[in-house]
């Protein structure tokens, strides 16, 4: 029985290439496929750290999930791990107070982090990602 | 064309789960707000891999409360689904989700789903999926604000819930495929051509095949670059289409699955390398910024903008790595903070409409010039944040 792949290549490459990084698309490699893809939005107490947001997903796997945040009214979005938003203080226009501090899972839930060191509750926006299972 | 058509044919294989609680002798199912239902039908003689046109609930109104409903249908995406003797509203559900919304149902009529035959087929063409296998249902409450109440088994096991389906057995022999497509064209022939692979223990198997979602216009259309993977075998290009079909639902997907895997049983985008069922990061750009300042000159901070005008918020990857005098060091994944002995360094990035901006920053003692390289990956994806 023959093998056969399916191959796209980027454009101006040569499809016979050997190179992976030649190809949009490649059958010999997986995909991350996006087995899902929400918003969510959470209000941050006030003046309160290690704030943890559960979002259930029940897909019975542990899967690669990432996330993007955004402070109600900000312009500028961030990535989990952005620990250090608290320091940009007014040069990211965060109010220097939001900590995005990590996105985690399970085999059932999503976990946001967050600190809030404002005096007053804020309103976050998520967008997240399940990229397939770990 | 076959049909499936049953009724819930136990008292524990319907239900619904309010306020933490599990109630399935009550002679009624309810819906709504702060509630989810569980249907299981029991014996469903569906082949696997059935291609199914239309699969639809229907739910009988005899007394209780009636309001209007928008509701959300998941199938429990398992092989064989058991009864529902305790709550079974954590069990994994399929990816695929139909939206039910209706008003109000009047008393003694009664109300059918939207058509579920993306969840239907989803389970249906489970590995593990066998003609006789029990098939359920998760009901969740996607805005409403009351709840209604249909008849359960227990309340009146001639009016309960119907689940009525119409598929098309599909035969590996006959399924379409690359190279039986019903419309194919193809210039110059395809299979006969193709080289074998280099390396078959990373071979994929491929399915160009009709899928189960009926919502997709009838016009879609695939092109395909295809293509040996030896040398000199030039370059063929196929062209697939849907035939003229007296079935306007249909359309074709694509699926490569993973090897050892069979493409046409299997829905499990673990299973498969790529499907075309589920979305992809789009890769569109990659940039490189640097971030560069002096701290013996006093400066701790510093940053770098890279302008996409996208007009949206794009999905974005980031590494950096840090360094002092010649470029060296790892890239690591960015956000990220560093320690020396009487420092911290950090990175970051932020994202706007137009713009992506990097940062670098020390905090300690130093009188170093420091540098932060930054390589950006920019996806299509639209973060769709505001």
């Amino acid at each position: 029985m023959t093998q056969q792949v399916v191959k796209v290549a980027k454009k101006g490459e040569d499809a016979h290439s050997t190179d992976p990084n030649d190809f949009v698309f490649h059958s010999e490699y997986n995909t991350f496929k996006i087995i899902k893809e929400d918003t969510k939005q959470i209000t941050l107490l006030a003046s309160t750290a290690d704030q943890s947001f559960s979002e259930s997903h029940l897909k019975g796997f542990v899967p690669l999930v990432t996330a993007f945040a955004q402070r109600n009214g900000q312009s500028q979005v961030f990535a989990p791990n952005s620990f250090d938003v608290e320091a940009w203080g007014a040069k990211l226009g965060m109010s220097g107070d939001i900590k995005f501090n990590y996105v985690s899972s399970n085999s059932s839930s999503i976990v946001f982090n967050f600190d809030n060191n404002n005096g007053s509750p804020s309103v976050v926006n998520i967008r997240y990602f399940l990229l397939e299972k770990i | 064309m076959s049909s499936f058509s049953k009724r819930i044919a136990s008292s524990t294989d319907d239900g619904y789960s309010q306020s933490g609680s599990w109630y399935n002798s009550s002679n009624y199912v309810f819906t709504g707000n702060g509630i989810v239902s569980g249907l299981r039908f029991n014996s469903v003689t569906i082949p696997n891999g059935s291609i199914i046109t239309s699969a639809t609930i229907t739910l009988y109104f005899s007394g209780g409360f009636a309001n209007n409903q928008t509701l959300k249908v998941y199938g429990i995406d398992e092989d064989d689904t058991a009864t529902f003797t305790s709550d079974p509203t954590g069990r994994t559900k399929t990816t695929a989700s139909v939206d039910w919304d209706f008003s109000a149902v009047s008393l003694n009529t009664t109300v059918t789903s939207s058509n579920l035959s993306s969840i239907v087929g989803e389970i249906t063409s489970r590995v593990g999926w066998s003609s006789g296998n029990d098939l359920g249902f998760l009901i969740e409450n996607d805005g409403s604000a009351n709840s209604h109440w249909f008849d359960s088994y227990d309340g009146n096991s001639a009016t309960c819930a119907l689940l009525t389906v119409n598929y098309t057995i599909v035969s590996p022999s006959s399924s379409p495929s690359a190279s039986q497509s019903p419309s194919s064209s193809q210039s110059p022939s395809s299979s006969d051509s193709a080289s074998p692979s280099a390396t078959p223990s990373e071979s994929a198997s491929i399915s160009l095949s009709p899928s189960v979602t009926p919502s997709a216009s009838p016009s879609a259309s695939i092109s395909l670059s295809y293509s040996s993977s030896i040398s000199p075998s030039p370059s063929t290009s196929i062209s697939l289409s849907p035939s003229p079909s007296p079935e306007p639902l249909k359309f074709y997907g694509l699926k490569i699955a993973k090897d050892g895997i069979d493409v046409l049983k299997n829905n499990n985008p673990e299973n498969l390398k790529f499907s075309s069922d589920y979305g992809t990061l789009k890769y569109f750009d990659k940039q490189t910024l640097s971030v560069s300042f002096d701290a013996n000159a006093g400066d701790i901070t510093g940053k770098n903008t890279y302008t996409h005008d996208l007009g949206y918020y794009p999905f974005v990857e980031v590494f950096t790595r840090v360094y002092i005098g010649s470029p060296s060091g790892n890239y690591e994944y960015c956000p990220f903070w560093g320690a020396g002995a009487t420092i911290f360094y950090h990175a970051n990035y932020s994202i706007t409409t137009t713009d992506i901006t990097v940062y670098g920053e020390i905090d300690g003692i130093s009188t170093s010039e420091w540098n932060f390289d930054f390589l950006i990956f920019i996806y299509k994806n639209d973060l769709k944040l505001n």
